[in-house]
């Protein structure tokens, strides 16, 4: 029978980029590895402009990512320009010119085995927002944390971030566990490698670096993994601008999200300033840019697409380098996160990382897949006259997971759900709303309640909200009130 | 929306058994107050198959939606309860474990337990992974509680399940159903009516001259599967290429010894043996393969391996392991043995029957019968029977018996590649491959996994951060903790009796441990 490994070799592992990606990876393993594990980790790029890809937005995940990688939200809210997000209110989108608020949303009531929007569907109403707690604060631009009383509406909202990804991976630095861990600021000259994989790494400073394992966060180039035999995934080139506007006042705890005709332009209001993200199609560049506005910070360009495979030979790509995903959802950062939470969970015990290696390819596959299916949502309708952004993002082949889900809902409201899926039932339900789909019959079980007594539940629940929502501070205040609490605690 | 689109106004389920019936109770209470008539037809001549007696804790679930009293219920039923499925002879012969309905231990810095205790077994510890289980502690002193409220004890967060008489359990479901408006036809079918275009049913003729008249029709048939397959020909796909046995014999018998609040599952030469311990008797089975013994043989095995007096004779099944390739086809719904059969290892057949309802409540139809309903449902319910074949699967894979051609069969069978890469990831490192939607969690695949003595080679590198002294102090107290709390569980007579569980109709003749 089996034997137990007596002693777990010490296994050298190399992590190489930087950026949201790198700092997050290399935080994340100082903070988990036990002693047994060498960590090394080699700076080439502090701030990389593709960063800008990330996006400006994380999902309610983030709290516990950032906890369990040494970053609290204390630290979050005061050693960066970070403020609380409820969701995105999508603008002038699709076909339409739809606009919801996406927010963040705990589970929605179930009545009497029924869920809750097949009582809208049998109502005869079209609209879920004037139902959804975040949705309301964020449009009032008013903020608290969700309260532990399960009376109180605003509990079943929930929140992510709001951030800049240069400043945000600034925190992730701060995570390191500096014991734990041996960093290098260099550029590479020369990737070793073989048939096995990656052997060492040749340094501008002239040191060579050799590892059992190497981690590649180098951006949408992905460095390591392409020397392995990796092509570039994307299909379609995206351009994206970046800018950061000072201003004292702290906006609403949502991002906006406004659809153009050579792609978008999202405001992500942030403490001390606004950001400003402008992403448009490549040959749409000059008119982009000019909507834009002459004030860029960042600018880069990167094609959305994923690897086959994430993890080849001795080397797993991380974030970008593995897959570029267009920042219109929380979906890059949770990926990310996603991407690094695997990697720990599958950290080799050995050389021999085969079955590492497979399940980390097969689900990194599974959650790109899904989230991408999120994305594509978004898309199934477009302007009546598609320009070249519009026209690309829909012309990608029919998905049969994504019909599923689109047909159930139409048809009777039903969600079709996959396993593990990044994002939830709610996330799908307001999307539909938002997009305008509405299903054509309801539940028959939803008939079962009087409708008086479902119409009185309807009005209720809005009542509430609203009251809940307008005895709330402004993001603001609630900011400045949070932050001087945190710094008298401390000091 | 098609015009003729309507509302159901008749459902007709035919078939009597523990899957007829629950499904009429279900539809009956889900679907109150709205204009639908419920009609089952069922023969009192055609004998039901008690498929398998013991049950998964989701069988709570479906009696609380109904607003079943547990007492009633377990008295009506001889019930007993259940807290897992002990395995005789999986490992190797003379092995023994068992499969709780809970966890074993709580996470330590948010790993699991049991990749703690790999680490355990490294530095010399010699605890079982059982002995961090109240479940299993609890069930080896043959001792039972609810569990308690909240997650801080090791007296909460555990499940339980019962084991039953089946037929009785469907009657009582049949008067919970009459009394809630379900007609029952009495007759067999004589002969069924489609539609020449649609194809769908429309009535079925009783040999009694009696007619039944339906928009929806649910197929309880049993394995000869009326109407999804001898009326809509639906066809079946054959998994006996997995899972080869494919007959059973049954027995019940009078019971010696202690209650135990658990399913035994023994393995045999060449198939498994059960034991269901319910309060008046014990019910037991030869499940076979008729490619390796003969039916005499497996009849006197059987026999043999009572541990009383036999109180009925042996009754034969035949069975093909498999699914139907449509468990919804038109207008007809096949839930039970019409849908499709699984040995039942573990427990699973009446929590199939469970699903099957589940999901059509979720999909009712209108008369227009969107085709997407239907392909939903098969789809869910596909997913549901292969997650479950899988795990019956793994048990006969994961062993080290070499004995019998059975067996042999197993050690040179290619695995379904999900099996496969999960057993990799298990044996390299202690990794559970999980899913979301299926029956059997994470510390299910663990129970068997290591009760069949398959340990891992390492284990998640995370827990040698966790220093090695806290490991020792802390899993010592909850071993403690565990024990102790065993301890002081009533016992499971005692408990059933204080429940006003007990059955009128028989003394509970099993002994006080």
């Amino acid at each position: 029978m089996s034997t137990y490994l007596h002693e777990m070799p010490v296994i050298h592992i190399a992590v190489c980029g930087g950026g949201l990606a790198g700092y997050m990876t290399a935080a994340a393993l100082s903070r988990h590895l036990p002693a047994t594990y060498r960590i090394t980790f080699i700076v080439t790029d502090e701030t990389p402009s593709t960063d800008i890809f990330y996006g400006s937005v994380t999902a309610p995940s983030a709290y516990d990512f950032n906890l369990s990688v040494g970053v609290s939200e204390p630290a979050l809210v005061l050693e960066s320009n970070s403020a609380f997000s409820l969701g995105t209110h999508y603008q002038a989108w699709g076909e339409d010119g739809r606009s919801w608020v996406q927010g963040f949303q705990l589970p929605l009531p179930i009545l009497n085995g029924v869920q809750f929007h097949q009582y809208l569907t049998r109502q005869g109403i079209d609209t879920l927002e004037p139902y959804l707690v975040s949705a309301a604060a964020a449009k009032r631009g008013v903020f608290a944390h969700p309260p532990e009383q399960a009376a109180n509406p605003l509990s079943r909202s929930e929140y992510g971030y709001q951030l800049d990804a240069s400043a945000y991976s600034r925190l992730f630095a701060l995570g390191i566990a500096p014991s734990r861990i041996c960093i290098i600021r260099a550029g590479i000259t020369e990737i070793q490698a073989s048939t096995e994989g990656i052997g060492a790494l040749h340094l501008s400073d002239g040191q060579r670096v050799s590892a059992d394992m190497f981690i590649d966060c180098t951006g949408p180039e992905g460095l390591l993994l392409g020397r392995l035999g990796a092509r570039p995934a994307g299909r379609r080139g995206l351009g994206a601008a970046m800018s950061l506007t000072p201003g004292e006042t702290l906006g609403p705890a949502v991002r906006t999200l406004t659809g153009r005709p050579f792609g978008w332009q999202s405001i992500t209001p942030l403490q001390g300033a606004t950001a400003k993200l402008t992403v448009f199609s490549e040959e749409d560049e000059c008119l982009a840019l000019t909507a834009h506005g002459d004030d860029v910070d960042a600018r880069a360009n990167a094609a959305p697409g994923r690897q086959a495979q994430a993890w080849i030979g001795n080397c797993v790509a991380i974030g970008q380098a593995a897959a570029v995903v267009e920042p219109l959802t929380p979906a890059p950062i949770m990926l990310l996160q996603g991407d690094i939470e695997r990697l720990i969970s599958l950290i080799p015990l050995s050389r021999d990382m085969a079955m590492e290696r497979r399940e980390f390819n097969r689900r990194f596959a599974d959650d790109h897949e899904y989230a991408e299916l999120f994305q594509r949502a978004l898309f199934a309708t477009a302007p009546v006259a598609p320009s070249g952004y519009w026209k690309a993002a829909q012309g990608a082949a029919e998905d049969t997971k994504l019909v599923r889900k689109l047909t159930q809902f139409l048809s009777r409201g039903s969600l079709v759900s996959y396993d593990l899926e990044p994002f939830t039932p709610e996330d799908w339900t307001i999307l539909h709303y938002g997009m305008g789909r509405r299903p054509r019959r309801s539940d028959r079980l939803a008939d079962q309640a009087p409708e008086a007594q479902v119409k009185q539940y309807l009005s209720d629940l809005q009542r509430d909200i609203v009251a809940s929502t307008g005895g709330l501070p402004s993001h603001h205040s609630y900011m400045s009130g949070l932050k001087r609490f945190l710094l008298q605690k401390s000091s | 929306m098609p015009q003729s689109s309507k509302n159901i106004e008749a459902i007709c389920i035919l078939g009597g058994g523990t899957a007829g019936w629950m499904t009429a109770a279900a539809l009956a209470h889900k679907l109150r107050g709205l204009p639908i008539r419920i009609e089952l037809v069922e023969s009192d001549e055609i004998g039901t198959i008690g498929v398998g007696e013991a049950t998964l804790p989701l069988i709570r679930k479906f009696n609380e939606a109904l607003n079943i009293d547990e007492a009633t219920f377990m008295k009506e039923t001889d019930a007993t309860f259940k807290l897992g499925i002990e395995f005789c002879d999986w490992g190797r012969p003379g092995d023994r474990y068992i499969h709780p309905f809970g966890d074993y231990g709580q996470p330590i810095d948010e790993i699991p337990f049991y990749q703690a205790w790999l680490r355990l077994r490294q530095l010399g510890e010699t605890a079982r992974l059982d002995d961090y289980s109240y479940s299993i502690m609890a069930a080896e002193l043959g001792r039972f509680q609810r569990p308690k409220a909240g997650h801080d004890s090791v007296e909460s967060g555990f499940g339980y399940a019962y084991q039953f008489d089946s037929s009785r359990y469907a009657q009582f479901l049949r008067r919970y159903a009459e009394a809630n408006g379900v007609i029952r036809t009495e007759g067999k079918v004589a002969s069924t009516t489609c539609d020449p275009e649609s194809g769908f049913v429309r009535s079925l003729t009783l040999d009694n001259g009696k007619s039944a008249t339906a928009e929806l029709f649910v197929d309880c048939s049993g394995f000869r599967g009326v109407l999804i397959e001898q009326a809509l020909k639906t066809g079946y796909d054959d998994w006996s290429h997995w899972l080869p046995c494919d007959r059973a014999i049954a027995v019940p018998c009078e019971a010696k010894g202690a209650l135990t609040p658990l399913t035994r599952a023994t393995a045999r030469q060449s198939g498994w043996q059960w034991r269901i311990p319910l309060q008046h008797r014990v019910g037991n089975g030869h499940v076979y393969c008729s490619r390796f013994i003969s039916d005499d043989e497996a009849a006197t095995q059987l026999l043999e391996n009572l541990e009383g007096p036999a109180l009925a004779s042996p009754r034969q099944l035949y069975f093909t392991t498999g699914r139907r390739r449509k468990f919804w086809n038109r207008n007809v719904v096949a839930i039970g043995l019409a849908a499709g059969f699984l040995e039942p290892l573990e427990s699973t057949s009446i929590h199939l029957i469970q699903e099957g309802i589940t999901e059509l409540l979720q999909l009712f139809p209108d008369t227009s019968f969107h085709s997407s309903d239907a392909d939903e449902y098969n789809d869910r319910m596909g997913l549901a029977f292969e997650r479950v074949r899988d795990f019956i699967l793994l048990h006969y894979v994961a062993n080290q018996r070499d004995a019998g051609e059975l067996w042999l069969h197993f050690q040179n069978l290619v695995l379904p590649d999900s099996l496969d890469e999960k057993i990799t990831a298990w044996m390299t490192r202690g990794h559970i491959i999980k899913y979301e939607f299926g029956t059997f969690l994470p510390p299910s695949w663990l129970a068997v996994l290591l009760g069949q003595n398959l340990v891992p080679r390492g284990y998640d590198p995370r827990v040698l951060n966790i220093p090695e002294n806290r490991l020792l102090v802390e899993s010592r107290r909850l071993r403690e903790t565990v024990l102790a709390a065993a301890r002081r569980t009533p016992d499971h007579v005692a408990f059933i009796r204080q429940a006003g569980g007990t059955s009128d109709r028989a003394p509970l003749t099993a002994g006080v441990s």
